[in-house]
């Protein structure tokens, strides 16, 4: 038999009840625009029935007591909550990706008057007016002086680039430290959240912020997440656990409990020159001391990679050398252990792109490496790792794939938008050069026919590269050195070289005053065969096709100085106003599959790759809003529901006050009765 | 479905945003005219328009070399029409000498004015076009002749040789035309030099035999030529073939008044004359290629900027109309977010 003051008990638990709800309604209107809450909902229980066994019958009727809020819990679906994380990886990858390449983009500055295009085009059109008036040395200068801007443009552009390399390497460097503070506040969440549910808690806005640090998280990495649940006492904990995947297709796990790993990027740089095997020896490598970061490191000419290695990491240089393996072969790497670039003495450190190790310190390349919760470390993406893109998603990940994938070049296909471009400028640089050493100048000093020097060279000495190409020395010294006029041709031309009369009954040959050995008649392979033969003629002579298809006999002299008599030939020695090879270059403008056409398809794919990044980008993007609607239809706040919800609540409270009112006026006139 | 209020509102804020991006990127296309503005607006299109430019620059360089073609041969042929001229001029005095009318001192007036048309010849030979001599083939910075020390006007340089490579420019794809005339059938002929008496000289172009005959130092009495005795070791004769040779000749026979001589002139310089004719007629024909060539160069210029027209360059009618139907599109969208403050159950509950 229930007590008196039963029925105002039960009353008394609607109304608290009913205040539970209008609180959480309240708390629920109140965080509408806070980002990362979700909508609590109070969940109303009736309490534990009151069993009668005095009323009798077959059954004991049990009789309710009233309402109570088990708990207000979170209205999540985790589902959508993993599905968001990645989701927003990839958007946050590819709009970071997006503005790295238009960075790259904007350096070229193509199509316009600005970009190199337009200066080869100018430098190339220079040469047709050197064809006009070859002796002309205002046409020489002009060509000179956009040679020289040529090769500061190409230089330039190569700095742009890697310069935007730089600045995503150091954007990551910021990004890890986010990720590092990040992680250890996961895992300290972890812990609380976990104290609390011990105890029956239910710390909705700590789950919350552990929510909103794995969403923010995810922005900058590629992450896993899963739960781990226990009971503890009789109530449910749960810890989040957090896993990256590295690129050899494992994976680092950075916040498990209350335990939290970190990471760091490492500045890298790779040898140019792989090897078969660790104990391997570089050929070319010679006795000499380097600095790193300001440390001498000695080393000798018969070390194996593993000692060079090995010697670094003694020497304490701010840098760990490893020996790495990519696909078969093996390079060493330098990583920096401080977070900044490696200062060394050259750019090629230990030979040069040749010979020797030449690890290149000029290039940004970086290496993403992490501490697991056991203090274990892990690679996770390097710039040697196989493979067409870095595993790493989010804006690091971003970073990383610009820094080892674009500008340098891939490890899978060794090819990317800076080798492309390299290409195009190696194009250059070789078609012009060929060009040049094939024509003729006449030497200011010497006054002699002389073979072209190279136009464009190395500052350093080294291979021409992109970062060091200039105008020869020479030619920036006087135009004079531009090789205007052709080859030693002979005017003479017939069908075959191998049959007809090339040279002329009764002629004889002499050249630089020395008879050959040949009379006519002759074919052209008879008197190529008969120079070929006589000692001190210095030259080397060779058939060749012309654009008519006729074959005339051609003379490269062997010291590049061209003869100074050459009789029975019919072969003009070149003079200053003598434009062929000035046309021939020229003409190169026009190659089909030339250094126009290599630049061009180079910016068709620097263009095509910002395209397709922008489209990813969109794409992911539309993604993202999507999955964030279905979020917020689980978890967003509707003032609607919410009001609906506090006039709910009010209509409980009123109706249990009335009930409380009634049983208090039955109560009253039970009283009354005595 | 729940619809949460920060759903609303970020899809709004969404849907302005893409309404504007779209407007900007539209407006910037009406205002500069150009489609591609970056690689990533079109990426082959790119492409396109920078191998365009580059024929384009490449057809101006070949516009450029055509001129300095039609101006150098305008200029030659300006000097071969001169030496026409002066070579009516000489053969007018040899026509008035060999009619042996003309006085001691007429013929030497006529002497004279030989030497004049000989110098005016050689030095038309020394035509310059901007510091190039336009009959010197490749080796345009040397003259062509010149009077030597003795005075008599010689052929030098390769001409000499009968070596001639014309000075070629590009005026199309592969497309090269010679821009020097080879003058080198009137500047450099045969030359004959005999030491001794009886020997063969009927190598020698009649003409030549002829005047060489009215010199006394060859005779045709035995039926075939052959030098007289007047002819030794220690006098030996040399004569040539040349314009240059010719026109001495005639002045040294007007001045020696040996009028016999001066007919065997006369014909030579009538089959010179014929010599420089077909030269311009070669000239000429070169001269239409080059002026064929500019007017089709610059068909495929005006080709080639409306190629890239079509690439590059925005319809502008069309981009006005997308303008407007984004410009509504923008101005909708943000008036219906003004318009989104919509009423909630709050509103409704007093």
């Amino acid at each position: 038999m229930p007590g008196t003051f039963f029925g105002l008990d039960i009353a008394s638990t609607a109304l608290t009840a009913a205040q539970t709800m209008m609180d959480v309604a309240a708390q629920n209107i109140a965080n509408d625009a806070t980002p990362g809450y979700s909508q609590q909902v109070a969940d109303l229980v009736a309490t534990t029935p009151y069993a009668q066994p005095d009323m009798g019958g077959l059954y004991t009727p049990q009789l309710g007591t009233g309402v109570e809020v088990q708990s207000v819990t979170r209205q999540t679906a985790s589902y959508l909550d993993s599905l968001y994380r990645t989701t927003q990886s990839d958007e946050s990858a590819y709009s970071t990706r997006t503005s790295y390449l238009q960075s790259l983009q904007s350096v070229l500055d193509e199509p316009g008057s600005n970009g190199l295009s337009a200066a080869m085009n100018t430098f190339f059109s220079d040469y047709q007016t050197l064809s006009q008036n070859p002796q002309s040395s205002s046409a020489r200068t002009v060509v000179q002086q956009d040679a020289e801007s040529l090769a500061d443009q190409i230089q330039e552009i190569y700095q742009g680039l890697q310069s935007v390399g730089q600045q995503a390497q150091n954007q990551a460097t910021l990004d890890v430290g986010t990720v590092n503070s990040d992680l250890k506040q996961l895992a300290n969440l972890n812990t609380t959240i976990s104290e609390a549910q011990a105890i029956a808690q239910q710390p909705n806005n700590l789950l919350d912020q552990r929510d909103d640090l794995l969403n923010s998280l995810s922005q900058l990495i590629g992450i896993q997440v899963s739960t781990q649940t226990a009971t503890v006492g009789g109530n449910v904990t749960s810890q989040v656990t957090v896993t990256m995947p590295t690129d050899g297709g494992g994976a680092v796990t950075l916040v498990s409990g209350g335990q939290y790993g970190s990471l760091s990027v490492q500045p890298t740089a790779t040898s140019a020159n792989t090897y078969a095997s660790p104990t391997a020896n570089p050929a070319g490598l010679t006795n000499e001391t380097d600095t790193i970061n300001g440390v001498g490191v000695t080393i000798s000419s018969t070390d194996t990679l593993q000692d060079i290695a090995d010697n670094i990491n003694a020497a304490n240089a701010g840098v760990t050398a490893q020996v790495v393996q990519q696909g078969s072969s093996y390079q060493l790497a330098l990583l920096s252990t401080n977070g900044q670039a490696i200062a060394g003495s050259g750019q090629d450190l230990f030979g040069t792109a040749s010979q020797g190790l030449a690890i290149n310190l000029g290039t940004a390349q970086s290496t993403l490496a992490a501490t697991d919760v056991t203090g274990t470390s892990a690679t996770v993406t390097a710039p040697w790792t196989t493979g067409d893109q870095s595993t790493v998603q989010g804006s690091i990940g971003a970073a990383m794939q610009l820094v080892n994938y674009d500008l340098n070049p891939n490890p899978s296909t060794g090819q990317s938008l800076m080798s492309e471009f390299t290409q195009a400028v190696s194009a250059l640089t070789g078609a012009v050069n060929t060009q040049q050493e094939a024509g003729y100048y006449l030497d200011p000093t010497s006054g002699d026919w002389t073979l072209g020097p190279a136009m464009f060279t190395s500052d350093n000495g080294g291979a021409l590269t992109p970062a060091d190409v200039e105008v020869n020395p020479l030619i920036q010294q006087s135009g004079a050195y531009i090789a205007a006029s052709g080859a030693l041709q002979s005017q003479n031309t017939v069908a075959s070289a191998s049959s007809g009369t090339f040279l002329a009954s009764g002629t004889s040959v002499a050249i630089n005053g020395v008879d050959v050995a040949v009379t006519g008649p002759a074919t052209l392979d008879d008197v190529v065969s008969a120079i070929n033969g006589t000692a001190g003629v210095g030259v080397t002579a060779s058939p060749v096709q012309t654009s008519n298809g006729q074959y005339a006999l051609e003379l490269v002299p062997a010291s590049g100085q061209a003869p100074s008599s050459v009789t029975g030939l019919q072969i003009e020695l070149p003079a200053a106003g003598n434009g062929q090879n000035a046309t021939a270059m020229a003409d190169i403008a026009q190659q089909q599959g030339g250094p126009m056409q290599t630049y061009a398809s180079f910016v068709s794919d620097m263009g095509a790759a910002v395209d397709l990044s922008q489209n990813l980008q969109n794409t992911s993007q539309s993604l993202l809003t999507q999955i964030t609607s279905q979020q917020q239809s689980v978890s967003g706040v509707s003032i609607n529901e919410q009001m609906t919800n506090l006039i709910q609540a009010q209509a409980m409270y009123t109706a249990a006050a009335q009930v409380a009112n009634i049983m208090d006026q039955s109560l009253q006139s039970l009283l009354n009765a005595f | 479905m729940r619809i949460s209020d920060q759903m609303m509102y970020q899809n709004m804020a969404q849907n302005i945003d893409q309404a504007q991006a779209a407007y900007v990127r539209t407006s910037q296309e009406a205002s500069s005219g150009v489609s591609i503005s970056q690689p990533s607006d079109d990426p082959v299109g790119t492409a396109l328009v920078l191998q365009m430019q580059a024929a384009q620059k490449q057809v101006v360089a070949w516009q450029s070399n055509a001129q300095t073609a039609q101006s150098q041969m305008t200029t030659t042929d300006q000097a071969l029409s001169q030496m026409q001229t002066d070579l009516n001029a000489a053969e007018s005095l040899a026509t008035g000498a060999s009619s042996g009318s003309a006085t001691t001192s007429q013929l030497s007036d006529m002497s004279q004015q030989a030497q004049e048309i000989l110098s005016d010849v050689a030095s038309l030979f020394n035509t310059q076009y901007a510091g190039q001599y336009v009959f010197s083939g490749t080796q345009q910075e040397k003259p062509v002749s010149g009077p030597d020390s003795s005075g008599a006007y010689a052929v030098s340089g390769e001409q000499s040789g009968g070596q001639f490579t014309p000075q070629s420019l590009e005026i199309g794809g592969g497309v090269m035309i010679p821009t020097s005339t080879n003058a080198t059938s009137v500047l450099s002929g045969q030359t004959f030099t005999f030491n001794a008496p009886g020997q063969d000289a009927s190598a020698m172009p009649g003409w030549l035999q002829q005047r060489a005959e009215a010199l006394g130092t060859v005779s045709d009495s035995s039926g075939s030529p052959q030098t007289t005795s007047a002819v030794t070791s220690s006098n030996p004769v040399t004569y040539g073939t040349s314009l240059v040779d010719v026109l001495s000749y005639l002045q040294q026979d007007l001045s020696s008044g040996n009028t016999a001589a001066v007919e065997a002139d006369l014909g030579a310089l009538q089959s010179q004359g014929e010599t420089l004719s077909s030269l311009q007629a070669t000239l000429g024909a070169n001269m239409d290629r080059v002026q064929a060539a500019l007017s089709q160069l610059q068909t495929t210029s005006s080709t080639l900027q409306t190629q890239e027209g079509s690439v590059e360059d925005v319809d502008m009618a069309q981009i006005i109309a997308q303008l407007t139907a984004q410009q509504t599109a923008y101005q909708s969208a943000v008036a219906a977010g003004a318009q989104m403050k919509l009423p909630t159950l709050a509103s409704y509950l007093t």
